[in-house]
């Protein structure tokens, strides 16, 4: 370990902070070098020091200003948190509902999406079996409305 | 903030702060309680003058209230007060630069100057102005971010970790950093050390901080 990664880590290692393979590699640098030892001798000063300084408090009636700073620009909660507020249960009513729509209309629209194939080629044999009523033709009628219907039949799609 | 910060009452923090959202003036007082002595400490040791801490001090909590609604709650309550207070102290110092007749070392002495002026009894300033501790004058001639650094680490004994979450930046980045910044403070205490020596050899026995002829 060289001096430069030392040396921050001087004051935790004096203070037991270190994790004892840091620590270890901190007691065999300070052990050699007596500028690392120096320095954590002022590391612990310092920082002794800097604890014993004092944490004034405030002299001001601080709430009386910040409450004439809030009177002097009163401000509205945000619609959001009115609606929040007042509606919390309500809102969760109405999204538990908004979200079992959803999940209907999934479990319902999208098997029936998926049949479309077969609706089409139902319609398309009853189109065809229309037909034949109008030019009086029942076997070409019928034929056609067997290949598409046998089509379907076997899975695969016109 | 564990260390420094402590809840008194069951209610929140996080809490109080829904509440401000709602403009309940009283959550924001509960805050103001149980935090503006940790803030009020860290805004002194930034500003360097009771004033100013004081009015930074309101402002930080002004801002809290009318922030409330940004809070999203991703950090600590204690991490988002932090971060406003040191934008606010950042603010004064910012505009204190803009007034260049008018140094960190004015404000300073200003105060010492309060200090005198307040007693009647002359001696009894004397001895207020040599209490007032060179520490936290060389802490004034540290770099801003250095100072924050400092007054968080060694005053409000948050931890590094704590720390990394108001400042960003590596906790191992931020120990490096707290080390350098210690340093310069240690320069800073030998200037002002030869500082007063100098002023005492050339025949001034105030001690520092009160120029001669303040009164």
């Amino acid at each position: 370990m060289r001096c430069e990664q030392a040396q921050p880590n001087l004051l935790d290692y004096s203070r037991g902070l270190l994790s004892g393979r840091d620590a270890a590699e901190v007691r065999r640098h300070v052990a050699a070098c007596a500028e690392c030892r120096a320095v954590a001798e002022d590391e612990v000063r310092l920082a002794s020091r800097l604890s014993a300084l004092p944490r004034p408090q405030p002299e001001a009636d601080v709430w009386g200003i910040v409450q004439a700073k809030v009177r002097s620009a009163p401000r509205r909660p945000s619609l959001l948190d009115v609606v929040r507020r007042t509606y919390s249960r309500r809102l969760a009513a109405a999204v538990a509902a908004v979200a079992a729509v959803l999940l209907l209309a999934f479990v319902v629209v999208i098997p029936r999406q998926t049949a479309q194939p077969e609706r089409e080629a139902v319609k398309q044999a009853i189109a065809l079996m229309r037909i034949p009523d109008q030019q009086a033709d029942p076997v070409g009628t019928t034929d056609a409305m067997m290949e598409v219907l046998q089509r379907e039949a076997v899975g695969g799609t016109p | 903030m564990t260390s420094a910060f402590a809840d008194e009452s069951g209610v929140s923090s996080e809490e109080l702060l829904r509440r401000c959202r709602e403009c309940d003036e009283s959550a924001l007082r509960e805050l103001l309680h149980r935090y503006e002595r940790p803030v009020y400490s860290l805004l002194y040791r930034m500003l360097g003058s009771r004033e100013d801490a004081d009015e930074a001090l309101a402002d930080v909590f002004y801002k809290v209230w009318r922030a409330a609604g940004s809070f999203r709650g991703r950090s600590k309550f204690t991490t988002w007060l932090y971060r406003i207070a040191a934008n606010t102290a950042h603010d004064v110092l910012r505009s204190r630069r803009s007034r260049p007749e008018v140094t960190v070392e004015d404000v300073i002495l200003a105060d010492t100057d309060l200090v005198g002026t307040a007693e009647a009894d002359p001696e009894q300033a004397v001895i207020e102005g040599e209490q007032l501790d060179t520490i936290g004058m060389a802490m004034q001639r540290l770099s801003e971010e250095d100072r924050f650094l400092v007054t968080l680490y060694h005053l409000e004994e948050c931890s590094l970790q704590e720390i990394s979450e108001v400042t960003g930046g590596s906790p191992t980045n931020l120990k490096v950093k707290l080390f350098r910044a210690r340093q310069k403070l240690r320069a800073h205490l030998g200037e002002l050390d030869r500082e007063t020596t100098d002023e005492m050899r050339a025949g001034t026995t105030e001690p520092f901080g009160l120029q001669p002829g303040a009164s």
